[in-house]
């Protein structure tokens, strides 16, 4: 009786049969992504949200006081964050389209069949390899006012040639082309890949059509490649948006705070100023941005994939 | 015929990564758990962490300081760990929040009261006598709230640092550095007029401006914060003199280049190619090692000085409230503070302790004759501006350094530029 007992109750346990075998062997290959999912992205989500209600005490929290609203009141009220959200976005515009634009001629210029397309390639991606401390180095050296490269040239043929990272004016497009030029190529591999994957028939179809290059780039090229590119654009909008490490180690976010953008904000308030409470509503701003522009891109210009 | 596959099949695989998942849920779990207080080595040594911010010079005299202590005890052993100077507090600061502290760390004197809370007040663990081994002005920059949050290690002071070699040059004498603005102006103009040389930077780094700009705010009559430290008063008539003075240098008399680039001035001193800057205590160890004849006067040359005054600032140690080894800290820090004649000789640094300080070894010692006793000299006189305590010093030293930068290199107008920063100031220290 007893033994009878225990077997059905084992039976009714999830896992053993009452589950059909594929939901738990999916829940099961799940779970260590699950977890880690849950651990360092769903618990600091909340944590972050809950923080941003509180003018949260770091040494004590549980001496936090409950606010509300008011970090959020303040930063829509704070300069600082305003010129943030500007040098931000500012960022994006200088990064995006180039980055997006640039890769896809670099893909398509190297599916060609050239010479040297394979030494290209190496060449196009290797700077993705590089770290950004050493990226922004580099290129903080390239445009040192008085013994870097690129003023050591301008200075040949003009007299005054800008401090670049100094300078209200060319800061951000200065850190923008070191950034285009450390990163274009991920773009560039993915759109190559999505390029090769387009099948040669088409084109052939199309050229028996007469139909013209130009043609076949509108209707055959870009269709076929839609989702790639909408993979990078929304990639490289949420990185773009989220950018730290070169405006930190390049500009420290001067001159005058023109290229301090929000994650930098962010770091700044939370760790130099300790105001975590207030950071966390920072960061909440930014998360609901990029979700809602990563959901227009793929509505927009995702079509129906 | 089924194929038989070797190595692998698909349903051991399966195996595995369920096995995997579970062991990751047994890894992260084991994360959650509490790592336990550290306590002591082997053989009832207890070792403590102790955390600086020191390079050079510095750090091969704190290394000195730290090794002796170890040497001569056996029951306590420091292990000291240097970190990065421009990522210090941040670090600092995060691993007191963390509960993962050093038990011993320094601090920067106007850095202390953002970290009180987490600080161990040191009243009951000081030997007898404590408070009287060390310079009382500076003994006091470490009490908050009438309690004894760190022990001061020196102060350090900034000078007028200069090129011998330069001014022979240019024909100047080289034992009369200027004393005042109009010295200043004319040593410059003649440096910039017979030399290829730059002739002054009054801030090397050029990005720490806004240290002596308090000085020479409160040496020409001014106030830089009013008396609560609510609200800037630099944006007055001296503070706007005072930034046409910075904007003067470097786009009117062309003593200096409008370039803020990080540590230009600096490099420059060091290569021989500027002739005067302003600098602290610490110079000293650097500039021992260049292959010029160098000197170092008071740094009174704004203009309107008429009650002269210089930054200074003192390195603490101080003990977080969360470590395990409290009294082991509070020991090592009193050694080191009331033994810190390296501190002196090596590093350049005015010592705290009475002791140290008054001791013949530092006072016939080569630094003493160079420098400190000049620095001395000023601490006696009272010409100490240190800078002003609040929750969190960025808010007047961000707006400051930004300003000051954009006015020395010609992209902000002087008196705009200073009062938008005294706006900025009052509105970050009540906001």
């Amino acid at each position: 009786m007893a033994t009878k007992d225990t077997g059905s109750i084992l039976s009714r346990l999830p896992g053993v049969d009452a589950l059909d075998s594929e939901t738990r062997d999916g829940v099961l290959f799940a779970l260590p992504y699950l977890l880690v999912f849950g651990v360092f992205l769903l618990y600091p989500l909340l944590k972050g949200l809950y923080m941003s209600l509180f003018d949260w005490n770091a040494f004590n929290p549980s001496q936090s006081e409950f606010v509300l609203a008011e970090n959020y009141v303040r930063m829509v009220q704070d300069p600082t964050f305003w010129a943030a959200v500007r040098a931000t976005a500012l960022f994006v515009i200088l990064t995006v389209p180039t980055l997006v634009g640039l890769g896809l001629v670099l893909a398509l210029g190297v599916s060609q069949d050239i010479k040297g397309k394979r030494f290209l390639r190496t060449v196009f991606f290797s700077p993705y390899v590089l770290t950004v401390s050493v990226v922004s180095l580099i290129w903080a050296e390239m445009y040192a006012p008085q013994y870097g490269p690129i003023n050591y040239y301008l200075g040949l043929v003009m007299s005054n040639p800008p401090a670049w990272l100094n300078s209200f004016t060319f800061a951000m497009p200065a850190v923008a082309l070191a950034t285009i030029w450390w990163t274009v190529g991920f773009n560039f591999v993915i759109l190559l890949a999505a390029r090769q994957g387009v099948s040669e028939r088409l084109y052939e179809a199309a050229r028996i059509d007469g139909a013209s290059t130009w043609r076949a780039f509108k209707d055959i090229t870009l269709p076929q490649m839609r989702s790639a590119i909408v993979f990078v654009t929304t990639v490289q909008l949420i990185a773009s948006f989220q950018v730290f490490g070169q405006v930190f180690i390049m500009t420290n976010g001067g001159p005058n705070d023109t290229t301090q953008t929000l994650v930098m904000y962010l770091y700044r308030v939370a760790f130099r100023q300790q105001e975590f409470g207030y950071a966390a509503a920072i960061g909440y701003f930014l998360f609901v941005v990029l979700v809602a522009v990563s959901l227009v891109n793929y509505k927009f210009v995702g079509g129906d994939d | 015929m089924a194929r038989k596959r070797q190595g692998v099949t698909p349903s051991s695989r399966r195996t595995f990564i369920k096995v995997a998942g579970a062991a990751g849920v047994a890894g992260l779990a084991g994360c959650a758990g509490d790592s336990g207080a550290e306590t002591g080595g082997s053989g009832g040594t207890t070792t403590i962490q102790y955390w600086t911010l020191f390079a050079g010079g510095d750090g091969e005299a704190m290394k000195t300081l730290v090794d002796r202590f170890n040497e001569e005890h056996d029951s306590i052993q420091i292990e000291r760990q240097r970190q990065p100077f421009d990522e210090y507090y941040d670090k600092l600061f995060t691993s007191m929040t963390g509960g993962d502290a050093p038990d011993l760390a320094v601090f920067h004197a106007p850095q202390i009261q953002r970290f009180t809370d987490a600080l161990t007040p040191l009243g009951g663990m000081l030997s007898d006598g404590a408070a009287d081994a060390y310079v009382d002005s500076i003994w006091q920059e470490t009490e908050f709230d009438g309690d004894q949050v760190a022990l001061p290690l020196d102060t350090h002071p900034n000078g007028l640092y200069y090129n011998k070699d330069i001014f022979e040059e240019a024909g100047l004498d080289p034992e009369s550095p200027p004393t005042n603005f109009e010295e200043l102006q004319s040593a410059a103009d003649t440096i910039t007029a017979e030399t290829d040389k730059q002739a002054f930077s009054p801030d090397p780094y050029l990005r720490f401006f806004v240290r002596q700009f308090i000085a020479w705010q409160h040496g020409s009559g001014g106030e830089f914060l009013n008396e609560d430290n609510t609200e800037a008063a630099f944006g007055d008539d001296n503070g706007v003199a005072l930034a046409q003075f910075y904007h003067d240098i470097a786009n009117e008399w062309n003593w200096d280049r409008a370039d803020t680039t990080d540590d230009r001035g600096t490099k420059a001193f060091r290569s021989g190619d500027l002739a005067m800057t302003i600098n602290g205590t610490w110079y000293y160890g650097v500039l021992a090692e260049q292959d010029f004849d160098w000197g170092m006067a008071k740094p009174f040359v704004a203009p309107d000085q008429s009650a002269p005054q210089t930054w200074a600032n003192s390195h603490t140690l101080g003990v977080p409230n969360s470590g395990s080894n409290q009294e082991a800290a509070v020991e090592a820090a009193e050694w080191i503070t009331q033994n810190s004649l390296e501190w002196g000789t090596e590093a350049g640094h005015l010592p705290a302790a009475q002791s140290v300080l008054d001791s013949d070894d530092l006072r016939s010692s080569n630094v003493w004759e160079k420098t400190l006793s000049t620095f001395s000299d000023m601490a006696q006189n009272d010409e100490l501006s240190y800078m002003p305590s609040t929750e969190n010093n960025e808010n007047y030293t961000r707006p400051v350094n930004n300003a000051i930068s954009q006015i020395y290199s010609g992209q902000l107008d002087p008196e705009e530029g200073i009062q938008q920063a005294a706006s900025d100031v009052t509105d970050n220290l009540q906001g």
